[in-house]
């Protein structure tokens, strides 16, 4: 086991104002402080060589998550266990095993070329010249950057420096990386790109990893397992494919019928949820999905018939949607 | 009598401060700024100091024309290369912009980046300072006689970089209550006045009134700046420049605790909220 994380709490302390003058006034004299709840009671474990999704809204607690277990924060409560190390005590060895990329942060020397900021990394990773030469190569060859690693950082694109940052984050071959939002902000072609990266780096060097992202895409095409987090609460923790039998309540009939039918008379079979002329598209009960298609291409004349599950990204969004309600 | 362990680690820590060379190189004129800064305060403070001299003849507390113009020509160049200023990475990079989560996970200590990252500019700005030293000499007909012992001259080397970590450290600790205070530039201003004053950049620390010259040698702020200049200007004897040395060395210690207690309370309280 790589990862081990039991009962993990996380609060922070923050400082409320009411708004307006006197408002300013009393918190001059009286400062007042509630406990942001940020992580509860958080307890997974993860395996070597695992890819595994970190998944939910906005201030989920997903973020703080990541950094309780790279190190950077302090828990309230609760272990953490990374490679054998407790984190926040940031021992070198364990630094060297480790990476986290944090999408929206810049780790590269502005004004300089990438392979200025690679080359810092490799003298304070203290990795060899020989093992920095073979990385270097292959980490510029997977990512296609041969011809920009020498041009000054301020003067790439968001998708190229993001590329350089993985790079960088990656000289010293971590054993563990935490991804969090790597793809935000990248166009589709970049999000492939870096998705077939990561998983590329999964496979090679059997990192373990934990990827953090908005986009369903990213936990599609990469993550077997996924962790669902929301109010700092784990929700669901097991397969992507094991959620849609547990929350995928309905199912999809995508119909396109020989003629317009009226919309009244499809509204008793399901939800309609698109019309567009012949095509229609109706949400049903799973349980009921088979006696209703049955029905369908019994009564109707039918040019195309399809019975889809509901798309992961809906899934989950009724899941947090109705843990919210 | 280096092991080749040992020997590996110094070239190392040798390519990670000429990395950080080449940093300082992709932006040289921010330097430059700064000693004009200090060049034209300096002589500002001359220009009055000369007035005095002028007006009441002779020598003034021990100083001579000819001293005191050498003082602040050297007062150009101490800043320059020995008066740190981490606090401006420290406190807007890694706290407001969130970078120091990157440094933090770095297996390198975050003192030592920060020291890697300044002392490329203070030999830069040195640099530039020695040579503005030289030009003012020339121009104002003022050599500095440099008679120093063998001795003394070692004395100084081994002071020059303990006032050197003296000022970084203790700019360190200011710069690290960003942690806990949402804005510390008032603090900020309010240290720089008494480095001003008690570093003896209006005056030599000598000539301050009474109770503000025993507060001077009291606090650290001559230690990192008056006392390099007056030592390389030879006023002080070899006796002068140990005790000298034993006053930085517990400071440095004292200073360094200080910051490791400060420094392992702030990252408990450390949230990198926002980033």
């Amino acid at each position: 086991m790589i990862i081990k994380v039991d009962h993990l709490t996380k609060y922070y302390k923050i400082h409320q104002k009411e708004p307006g003058f006197m408002g300013s006034l009393r918190s001059l004299v009286n400062r007042k402080y509630y406990d942001a709840r940020a992580v509860e009671d958080v307890s997974f474990t993860i395996d070597e060589g695992e890819l595994v999704g970190f998944i939910g809204p906005n201030g989920a607690g997903k973020t703080t998550t990541l950094k309780c277990l790279s190190g950077l924060l302090y828990p309230t409560s609760g272990n953490v266990e990374v490679l054998g190390f407790n984190p926040f005590e940031r021992k070198h060895d364990f630094l060297k095993k480790i990476s986290l990329v944090m999408g929206q942060k810049n780790q590269l020397w502005w004004d300089l070329p990438a392979m200025d900021s690679f080359l810092l990394n490799k003298e304070i990773y203290e990795v060899s010249d020989s093992s920095y030469k073979k990385t270097i190569g292959e980490l510029i060859d997977l990512l296609d950057v041969k011809d920009i690693v020498n041009v000054q950082v301020r003067k790439l694109s968001l998708g190229q420096r993001m590329k350089c940052e993985l790079i960088a984050a990656l000289i010293h071959e971590p054993k563990v990386l935490f991804l969090d939002e790597p793809t935000i902000g990248l166009d589709v072609v970049m999000q492939q790109n870096l998705r077939d990266f990561v998983k590329e780096y999964n496979k090679k060097f059997d990192a373990t990893i934990i990827l953090t992202s908005h986009y369903m895409r990213d936990v599609e095409q990469l993550c077997k397992r996924i962790i669902m987090i929301d109010h700092g609460k784990v929700l669901y923790d097991g397969n992507l494919s094991e959620i849609v039998k547990k929350y995928a309540t309905h199912k999809e009939l995508r119909i396109v019928f020989q003629k317009p039918i009226e919309k009244r008379e499809l509204a008793r079979l399901g939800k309609i949820t698109e019309m567009n002329g012949t095509r229609v598209v109706i949400s049903v009960e799973r349980t009921k999905s088979n006696h209703v298609a049955a029905e369908i291409l019994k009564k109707y004349d039918i040019e195309d018939f399809n019975i889809e599950e509901a798309g992961i990204e809906e899934i989950i969004r009724d899941v947090f949607s109705n843990k919210n309600k | 009598m280096f092991s080749q362990t040992r020997i590996n680690n110094l070239m190392r820590l040798l390519r990670i401060f000429l990395l950080h060379f080449q940093y300082l190189l992709s932006h040289p004129s921010r330097s430059f700024v700064f000693i004009y800064t200090y060049t034209f305060l300096s002589l500002l403070y001359l220009a009055f100091i000369r007035g005095v001299f002028l007006q009441n003849g002779g020598d003034l507390g021990g100083w001579t024309l000819s001293s005191v113009s050498s003082y602040y020509f050297l007062i150009i160049v101490a800043p320059a290369l020995l008066m740190t200023h981490p606090e401006h990475p420290v406190l807007r990079d890694d706290i407001e912009n969130g970078e120091l989560s990157g440094r933090l996970l770095k297996p390198f200590s975050y003192y030592w980046q920060r020291f890697f990252h300044e002392l490329p500019y203070r030999l830069f700005q040195g640099l530039i300072a020695t040579i503005i030293f030289i030009v003012l000499s020339v121009l104002f007909n003022n050599y500095i006689e440099f008679r120093l012992s063998v001795l003394q001259v070692m004395l100084i080397v081994i002071m020059l970089p303990l006032a050197y970590m003296l000022s970084f450290t203790f700019k360190m600790i200011l710069a690290i209550t960003g942690l806990w205070t949402t804005d510390i530039r008032g603090a900020r201003e309010l240290v720089e006045i008494l480095i001003i004053i008690f570093a003896g950049f209006i005056v030599p620390v000598n000539l301050l009134p009474g109770i503000l010259e025993n507060l001077a040698y009291f606090l650290p702020f001559a230690y990192m700046i008056y006392f390099p200049v007056v030592a390389v200007q030879g006023q002080l004897s070899v006796n002068a420049l140990m005790s000298v040395i034993s006053v930085q060395i517990l400071w440095l210690s004292i200073l360094y605790l200080l910051f490791r207690k400060v420094w392992k309370k702030g990252l408990m309280r450390f949230t990198d909220l926002g980033h």
